[in-house]
């Protein structure tokens, strides 16, 4: 009998390695739903409003904030908390929201199986892209590293590319991982721009082909406001899925840089009464009376980016945020990929070396995204009744020296923070003999 | 620090100045502020006209980025901005055996020979995966050999072989009366200063496996891969590496981009320098290289390497990995005076250049930058009157077109028409 226990006791354990080293290269299982009460004492809170509490006291219960107080001289009690989490001397930070992106809708750029982001086609308004998004992405959890807990899905392309939905970065599929779906449809403005550059055509057939779009563009949106307007026999997908930009219960998200085509889009916006968002703006600090008294937010693609034009101010893109926040514009930041918006903390702080607020440029990075996306009731900011939905960092979270992102809860769960890549890294240093510096 | 004709006299924490009349020096108050070794991109694509590709053949070692210079390529002054001074040049990774590099200060102004490091070693770019392969191309690149891994390391053979045949008969040719001399062949003159270890090679590369044949291939031959670039495996041939002796010139935390760097990991750089590879971060990119202090950050954040060995991931170890750390990559009496002045510590996200010196001559200066945008809006308006009374005046008119110049990136492979 005993040697028939020590023989399964040995079968369980070579089971257990052998499953360990199986699952080696997976994702971190979703988190469980939180029923834990947590208390997260002394950090230094950045709300994401512009406010800062050096020394807080944040309450965590039901996946909610129950309370963000100063807690310099908080004494907890025990009975009213599972946890205390001691986080003196660390900064914590409302979970980042990229937009934006094509996060789960490409997994390798260059292999065209992998991309789920461009339909054929220019008219695409009915294409959603949550159906497509592959909550098990490889990329995520490197994103989620840093900090970004929610993140826009995005679809590119086409004149109009489709709808986008904000997920957040966990869940066993996207239903458990969508938090707002189909909440924007996305434009590629015709661009009244023309260039001169040995891969494109000539200027006179890009102008054509610019025309032919817009007039496209214009039908596109008389007829989808007729049906919005009217009881309509023929269900037309595409109309359908419009319907939301006439009652403002959807956003029209613009992509655009030249100046002239910033203009033409605020008016084209006007025009059919929508809820618009500039995406890129690029010139957008030419025209930043015509776009505040419009009241028009702006997502800015990268602060990382080359000027436009030779003779751009080497740091203009650098100073775009600043250009545009110092005007009342709501501006939020992220970048145009997927795996870089792991980066997207350091194209917030960017921004500050030519003038903007750290705490504001946060906020272009937490609270203005879910003003933008509509989710800011419960989302993006560290403040009572909001989701639990927190990072903490060892340090300045905006800046790539200091940022180390330690804990992450998405509406109270405890985020797990690994990722392939950092298994990849304990699996070399192992086979080299290395030790981790502390 | 004291810096005269172009090179660092003395540095120290405090220098007697009494020997100096105070007229002949220019004194820069440097209080509060961050000085480093001017940054030195090992991998860059700017200042090149028309192409970067020579994508006909896969052994195209003849051709040379040096014939091809652009000195009024604004990236120049952009980078000088963000505390570059010298840049390597390569030819893209279209082919297993690219074009010959060119060395360059960062001399924003000068002409493209001027722009030259001086008697540097010459070296040649070599590239393996996917872009050798045409992997990407589409369907109608899929006929130019090679297009496998395979491939790749029998044309690496194939080359050196016919070069070491062409050099041993050259060299007895030179040597004897009666045989005849072989005809010059431009391709296997730089091979064969390959395999004489006068020509040096940095390699374009990510798998561990194409990385360990390259070694052996060289091996082969008798001579070393001097760096490989990219080489976003390294971490799991790190050993394999320092037994070569080659060294590392990597991105920060680039994947994702393609099959081959799927197993990147933004560790790489730490992993091989603590296995004692010269380990170096570069930019490969026009927008990138403009920000290699915060590239060096990365360093830091992921694997905790110190700030100091960070920072040397882009000025002294790619000094060393050029062979140029005897006049560059460090503040050090003798060496060439390329400095940066910034305004905060270089590693973090608010730092900027306040001026960048190359030979002791400041071509970048923050101040003078935003001098320079007075006048050019002061030039902008005066052209744009003088048009607008040209036409008010019954002169012909034209639109006014916008131009756009290419970036170039390793796998760029169209052909700009002339």
């Amino acid at each position: 009998m005993k040697n028939h226990r020590d023989n399964m006791r040995a079968i369980l354990s070579i089971l257990c390695v052998f499953i360990s080293g199986v699952i080696y290269a997976q994702n971190p299982a979703p988190a469980d739903t939180a029923t834990k009460r947590i208390l997260l004492l002394g950090g230094y809170a950045h709300i994401g409003n512009g406010k800062v509490i050096p020394q807080s006291a944040i309450g965590i219960a039901n996946g909610k904030i129950t309370f963000v107080m100063d807690g310099k001289n908080f004494k907890p009690s025990r009975l009213a908390f599972d946890t205390i989490i001691d986080v003196y001397g660390k900064q914590v930070y409302p979970g980042l929201i990229a937009m934006n992106t094509s996060l789960g809708l490409s997994e390798i750029e260059a292999v065209r199986a992998t991309n789920d982001y461009n339909e054929t086609g220019s008219l695409n308004a009915s294409a959603r892209s949550i159906i497509a998004y592959n909550t098990d992405s490889k990329v995520t959890p490197t994103v989620r590293s840093n900090g970004i807990l929610l993140a826009q899905i995005t679809p590119r392309g086409g004149l109009v590319s489709g709808q986008s939905s904000v997920v957040e970065l966990d869940g066993w599929n996207y239903e458990d991982a969508a938090y707002k779906m189909d909440e924007g449809i996305w434009l590629n403005f015709p661009s009244l721009q023309t260039v001169k550059a040995w891969w494109v055509d000539s200027e006179d057939d890009q102008k054509k082909r610019s025309e032919k779009k817009m007039a496209d563009l214009n039908e596109l949106f008389y007829e989808a406001q007729s049906y919005a307007a009217g009881n309509n026999a023929v269900y037309n997908p595409n109309f359908e899925a419009m319907k939301g930009l006439f009652s403002k219960t959807k956003t029209l998200y613009v992509r655009c840089n030249f100046v002239k085509d910033i203009l033409a889009a605020i008016a084209f916006g006007n025009k059919f009464k929508l809820r618009m968002v500039l995406v890129g703006a690029r010139d957008g600090w030419m025209v930043t009376k015509e776009i505040k008294e419009n009241n028009i937010p702006v997502i800015i693609m990268r602060t990382h980016v080359l000027p436009e034009r030779d003779d751009d101010d080497i740091d203009m893109p650098f100073k775009l945020p600043v250009l545009l926040v110092k005007e009342g514009i709501d501006v939020a930041i992220t970048d145009d990929g997927f795996w870089q918006d792991r980066n997207v903390p350091f194209q917030a702080g960017e921004a500050v070396g030519y003038g903007m607020d750290k705490e504001d440029a946060l906020m272009s990075i937490t609270l203005t995204p879910a003003r933008i996306l509509g989710i800011d009731a419960n989302v993006g900011s560290l403040e009572t009744g909001k989701d639990a939905t927190i990072i903490v960092s060892s340090g300045d979270i905006l800046d790539m020296k200091s940022s180390d992102v330690q804990m992450a809860y998405i509406r109270g769960k405890e985020i797990n923070l690994d990722n392939i890549q950092k298994q990849l890294y304990r699996k070399y240093m192992k086979k080299y003999g290395l030790k981790e510096a502390e | 620090m004291l810096i005269s004709n172009g090179k660092i006299i003395k540095v120290g924490k405090a220098i007697n100045l009494t020997v100096f009349k105070i007229g002949d020096l220019q004194i820069i108050d440097g209080t509060g502020k961050h000085v480093t070794a001017g940054i030195i991109d090992e991998h860059s694509h700017i200042a090149i006209n028309e192409g970067v590709n020579e994508g006909t053949q896969s052994v195209t070692s003849e051709v040379r980025i040096g014939d091809v210079l652009n000195p009024d390529d604004v990236n120049i002054y952009r980078q000088l901005a963000g505390g570059v001074t010298t840049s390597h040049l390569l030819h893209g990774s279209a082919n297993a055996i690219g074009g010959q590099t060119a060395l360059i200060k960062l001399r924003w102004g000068k002409s493209a020979e001027q722009l030259k490091f001086e008697n540097a070693d010459g070296f040649i770019k070599f590239a393996l995966g996917e872009n050798v392969k045409q992997s990407n191309w589409g369907d109608n690149n899929t006929t130019r050999y090679p297009q496998t891994r395979m491939g790749v390391e029998q044309v690496y053979i194939d080359a050196f072989t016919r070069a070491k045949n062409y050099d041993v008969a050259r060299k007895n040719a030179a040597s004897s009366k009666s045989s005849v001399m072989p005809r010059r062949d431009l391709e296997l003159d730089a091979l064969a200063e390959i395999i004489n270890k006068k020509r040096f090679i940095t390699c374009h590369s990510y798998e561990q496996g194409e990385i360990n044949m390259l070694m052996h291939v060289a091996d082969s031959f008798g001579f070393k891969v001097n760096t490989f670039t990219h080489i976003l495996e390294g971490y799991k041939v790190a050993d394999k590496m320092k037994a070569h002796g080659v060294g590392a010139s990597t991105f920060s935390d680039w994947w994702a981009y393609k099959y081959e760097v799927m197993e990147a990991i933004p560790y790489n750089g730490k992993i091989m320098h603590d296995m004692g590879l010269v380990t170096a971060y570069n930019s490969d990119d026009a927008e990138m290289a403009r920000r290699l202090n915060q590239e060096a950050a990365k360093a830091v954040k992921y694997g905790h390497v110190s700030e100091e060995e960070a920072l040397k991931f882009v000025t002294l170890n790619p000094a060393k990995l050029l062979h140029i750390d005897n006049k560059v990559g460090s503040i050090k009496e003798g060496k060439d005076a390329d400095i940066v002045i910034w305004n905060d510590n270089p590693l973090s996200v608010y730092a900027k250049p306040l001026k960048t010196f190359v030979d002791g001559i400041c071509y970048f200066d923050i101040d003078r930058d935003k001098q320079i945008r007075e006048r050019n809006k002061v030039e902008r308006a005066r052209l744009i009157k003088k048009m607008m009374d040209e036409k008010s005046s019954g002169g012909a008119v034209q639109k006014a077109t916008l131009t756009i110049d290419e970036l170039y990136h390793c796998n760029d492979n169209e052909k700009s028409p002339r």
